[in-house]
């Protein structure tokens, strides 16, 4: 079922970027390189998608965003949690453990 | 004061656009990508270009995120909306809590301007606005016929704008009229007796030809409908119940199709259930039962019978003009008179003719009633102003913009309003009670008034346009001065220009009241006019009933009867007087005959409309009717004596030239009579009717099967119970109405007239009300804040009159300015009322002068009072205090 697929890959995307942003606001780029370095780049995330999913995490309010000055010392725009996005993270992550274990008890004996 | 808010609105303003901003956020990235490459080791431009390539489509990625961004901005400005307007509204809801009497007053003058125009706009809607509960009611047309040259005689001059139909117009209007579908008839069947085990009752009915449902596009919810074939001559004797009836009579069970009922002694055949909640003719009874119109010989086509309203389908895009045209011409050629035209028009305008415009008048008045509500808080907001001008001063120099004191000041007017509304809300659930209570008129779909979503969304409309009219003013006003005007007149001291428009403000305020006080002064005088006319007979201790004998009944049988009733009833204790008669005055309908009085032919087809009662010897004395020359009738004029008639003197003015008419001869049913009596008119429907000619006709030698008992006596409103035995003692197969008091009847007649007098007096003196107490409250504010002149007044030897006479002055060229704007605005309502008022003239001059003078002396007392408490003060301890 590809569609299902697909909708599991965006939902997973947007659960790693909630998690990313845990450790406090970051810039697009910097969520990018996290998600390759955090995952040693088993989860290649292609960049273009990275972002789409960002604006829609901002419109449901998941994350919000502002411009700060960034490394580079120009203004970069910069995303944080919102409380929505704390409760959604959590949420996600219990269905996430909770969808693993359930998969995991039918495979365990073709291991 | 900034907030989170605040700070992005300000964002706002200096931020780039959103697709400057996608791209700058992609292009950072791509940036930093390309270091990253870099620092790994590859040269700058094939950094930049795997950046590019590792990005993917960014052009299409580019244009989507602009997208989503878009959608975002949208929802965080409704968001950021929302949560101003709710702070707004907090903050709003606090500043009225410190001023509670302020608050009670604003909202308590806008609840009564609010509910009362509400309680009066369901009414509205409910009667005129609301489509009528058929498919395309736009499209249901009544269809008149109209006679113009009728207008000139007053006994037939209803007609001239809305002749009814005949046989004879309906079957060539089928025939002819295309721009018409399913052409109707309908008329009140009158009540019919139905006989059943249990006894008999009588019921209403209504009769209906075969295509009446077809045109209103409703289906029986049982059975079948009258088809073609059974609207005819002598047609078959079908039924169709009505819901209620099937419901309440017959258990709602469906196999009373083909069952049958006894109606008048004949039998019925059931073919049908009507629809629930049909209604075809919402001024009279709903009806019983549809029984097949045109059956009677009466309507037969020879005949230019017309008793039946008519409506019909337009065809599909037929204007309404262009199917008027056609009526009239088709009109025309059957008939062959080539002086009638046509009236085709929307159903529900043509239902509700007679009620438009008494209700607009009523809707104005309430207008009027909530303009002035909400002139008088815009009055005492611009007072608050002046007092808060500290307030504000202080908040324009801690930095809040003119525009955050606008929005603020709008923000509690709105929020007045809206709990104005709320409250006016629960006011007009009362009224509306009250109003449905005590229509006299049944007005249709005066049933279904309730307060439904439309009348609240007018409601809200209300709140939200007053909120703004009455908050607008004092916002600009504060707007327009600045910051640092604000911030300068924080003494206390409110501009010239403040007081300017207030002080027009409270003139708007008297001219609105002075106009509805006028209004309903006049409509008040009028009743009075009204009810203080002699009907032309007395009216005590008067009461009717009227008994139905079978139709049958022969003439000696008819007249055995009312004289074995008159003997009983003569008879009876507390009864004076007793008589008979086939019209009583209030209490029967009445109708006419031509009458000729010269033999010539070329009288004969120039005969008159004339009013005609047949009336027992006896009559003109129990009511206590004037003789002006001749005689009464006696018992010698009965059954085979001289045919002779008494005639009125509006008879005598009309067809006899003011001459005395006695022992002349007048030509009445095809018999010539003679006269041997004048009497004073009389008043039958109603007091401000003009007399009608009438002639006077002894019972005896014409009597009629239903005829009317009149009492004199004590007692004759506590008897019913005891005519109805003497009835039935009488006459077994007889059937008694109700027993109605002449008196009581004579009121209902001006029921209307006292309806709308007292509601518009109402509002009257609603306005009134706010006028001086919005007078007080603004007086007792002025004066405050000139506590200080006048203290320095007083210390300087003023005296304490002079003082008052300043401020009472100063009121006074307010009021003066507004009653001189009232005058012409108050001419203008008197036109509006013109139409229904009787014995006054719309500009009655005292009326006026008393209106003015009034207004004038209660907003006296209203600046008085708070200007001879200031005279009283101590003018050393006010100099102290500042």
């Amino acid at each position: 079922m590809p569609v299902l697929a697909r909708d599991r890959l965006r939902g997973t995307l947007e659960l790693l970027v909630l998690r990313t942003l845990t450790w406090g606001p970051r810039h697009g780029y910097a969520i990018a390189r996290w998600l390759e370095d955090s995952t040693k780049a088993t989860i290649r995330v292609e960049e273009g998608s990275l972002y789409p999913a960002l604006y829609r995490m901002e419109k449901r309010g998941l994350v919000a965003s502002d411009w700060q000055t960034s490394e580079l010392g120009r203004p970069a725009k910069f995303y944080r949690l919102t409380p929505a996005g704390r409760r959604q993270l959590k949420q996600e992550t219990a269905d996430w453990f909770a969808f693993v274990a359930a998969v995991s008890i039918v495979l365990e004996p073709a291991r | 004061m900034t907030t989170p808010d605040r700070e992005s609105e300000l964002r706002d303003l200096v931020r780039p656009p959103v697709g400057e901003r996608v791209d700058r956020e992609l292009e950072f990235h791509i940036e930093m990508r390309t270091r990253e490459l870099v620092e790994r080791g590859m040269s700058p431009t094939e950094a930049r270009a795997d950046a590019i390539r590792r990005f993917g489509n960014f052009e299409e990625v580019s244009s989507t995120l602009v997208e989503i961004a878009g959608q975002t901005e949208g929802i965080m400005r409704r968001a950021r909306f929302v949560r101003e307007a709710a702070r707004d509204a907090r903050v709003a809801l606090r500043m009225l809590m410190r001023r509670r009497a302020f608050a009670a007053l604003a909202i308590g003058t806008l609840a009564l301007g609010i509910g009362a125009a509400t309680a009066i706009y369901s009414v509205v809607d409910g009667v005129l606005l609301r489509p009528l509960p058929f498919s395309e009611p736009d499209r249901i047309a009544a269809v008149w016929i109209t006679q113009p040259s009728l207008s000139k005689d007053p006994a037939i001059a209803w007609l001239a704008d809305r002749t009814p139909m005949g046989n004879n117009e309906y079957q060539a209007l089928r025939r002819d009229a295309a721009s018409l579908r399913d052409l109707a008839m309908y008329a009140d069947g009158g009540p019919v007796t139905l006989t059943t085990e249990a006894g008999s009752e009588r019921l209403p009915t209504m009769l209906a030809t075969s295509s009446l449902l077809r045109a209103l596009r409703v289906h029986p919810a049982v059975g079948r409908a009258f088809v073609d074939g059974e609207d005819v001559l002598n047609g078959p004797n079908v039924a169709m119940l009505s819901w209620d009836t099937w419901r309440s009579r017959f258990g709602g069970d469906s196999s009373v199709v083909g069952r049958k009922l006894t109606l008048d002694d004949k039998p019925y055949e059931i073919i049908g259930v009507l629809p629930q909640g049909l209604q075809v003719d919402r001024a009279t009874d709903a009806p019983a039962f549809w029984l097949p119109a045109l059956h009677d010989s009466t309507d037969i086509p020879a005949k230019r019978n017309r008793g039946y309203r008519a409506l019909a389908r337009l065809a599909p895009g037929v204007p309404y003009s262009a199917a008027t045209d056609e009526v009239a011409r088709v009109l025309r050629e059957v008939t062959g008179d080539t002086l009638i035209s046509a009236r085709v028009e929307e159903w529900q305008r043509d239902q509700t003719h007679t009620a438009r415009g008494p209700l607009l008048l009523l809707l104005a008045a309430a207008g009027l009633l909530l303009l002035i509500a909400c002139v008088n808080v815009a009055i005492l907001q611009l007072a608050e102003a002046a007092a808060r001008s500290r307030e504000m001063a202080t908040r324009a120099a801690l930095g809040a913009g003119v525009a955050r004191l606008v929005r603020q000041l709008l923000a509690e007017s709105v929020v007045i309003s809206f709990l104005g509304a709320l409250i006016g809300t629960a006011l007009a659930w009362l009224m509306i009670r009250g109003l449905v209570a005590l229509s006299p008129e049944r007005l249709p779909g005066m049933d279904d008034v309730a307060l439904d979503g439309r009348v609240l969304a007018f409601t809200m409309a209300c709140a939200a346009g007053t909120g703004v009219l009455f908050g607008i003013v004092p916002a600009l006003l504060a707007g327009r001065s600045g910051a640092a005007a604000i911030i300068r007149s924080g003494a206390g001291e409110s501009g010239r220009g403040a007081r300017t428009v207030q002080r027009s403000l409270v003139a708007i305020q008297l001219a609105l009241s002075m106009a509805l006080l006028v209004e309903a002064t006049l409509l008040a005088q009028s009743l009075r006019n009204l009810s203080k006319v002699d009907p032309g007979f007395q009216r005590n201790d008067l009461a009717a009933v009227r008994v139905m004998l079978p139709r049958e009944f022969s003439t000696e049988q008819r007249l055995s009867f009312t004289s074995n009733m008159l003997q009983r009833l003569r008879a009876y204790p507390g009864v004076a007087r007793a008589t008979v008669s086939t019209h009583v005055p209030f209490v029967s309908g009445v109708n006419s005959s031509p009458v000729t009085v010269d033999h010539s032919e070329a009288a004969a087809a120039a005969a008159r409309q004339t009013q005609q009662r047949y009336v027992e010897p006896g009559y003109f004395e129990l009511l206590g009717m004037h003789l002006l020359s001749g005689r009464f009738f006696t018992p010698d004029d009965r059954d085979g004596g001289e045919l002779v008639a008494v005639v009125s003197a509006a008879e005598v003015a009309r067809d006899f030239g003011g001459v005395s008419p006695l022992g002349r001869e007048v030509r009445h049913q095809g018999k010539w009579r003679r006269i041997v009596g004048v009497v004073a008119d009389v008043k039958y429907r109603g007091l401000a009717r003009e007399d009608e000619a009438t002639i006077y006709v002894p019972y005896g030698q014409l009597p009629g099967s239903w005829p009317y008992f009149i009492i004199r006596g004590s007692a004759a409103a506590v008897m019913p119970a005891a005519l109805t035995a003497m009835v039935h003692e009488v006459e077994p197969r007889a059937i008694m109405g109700p027993v109605t008091a002449i008196p009581g009847a004579i009121e209902k007649s001006y029921a209307a007239e006292r309806f709308r007098a007292v509601l518009v007096s109402v509002f009257g003196g609603m306005a009134a009300l706010l006028a001086v107490v919005g007078l007080y409250g603004v007086s007792i504010r002025t004066t405050k804040r000139r506590m200080r002149e006048i203290g320095i007044r007083l210390a300087l030897g003023g005296s304490r009159g002079s003082v008052v006479r300043l401020l009472v002055n100063d009121a006074m060229a307010g009021v003066a300015m507004g009653l001189a704007v009232g005058a012409p605005v108050a001419l203008l309502a008197g036109r509006l009322v013109s139409p229904y008022l009787f014995g006054i003239s719309p500009r009655d001059p005292i009326v006026f002068a008393g209106v003015a003078v009034s207004l004038a002396i209660a907003t006296a007392l209203a600046s008085g009072i708070p200007a001879r408490s200031a005279g009283r003060m101590n003018p050393a301890e006010v100099l102290r205090a500042d």
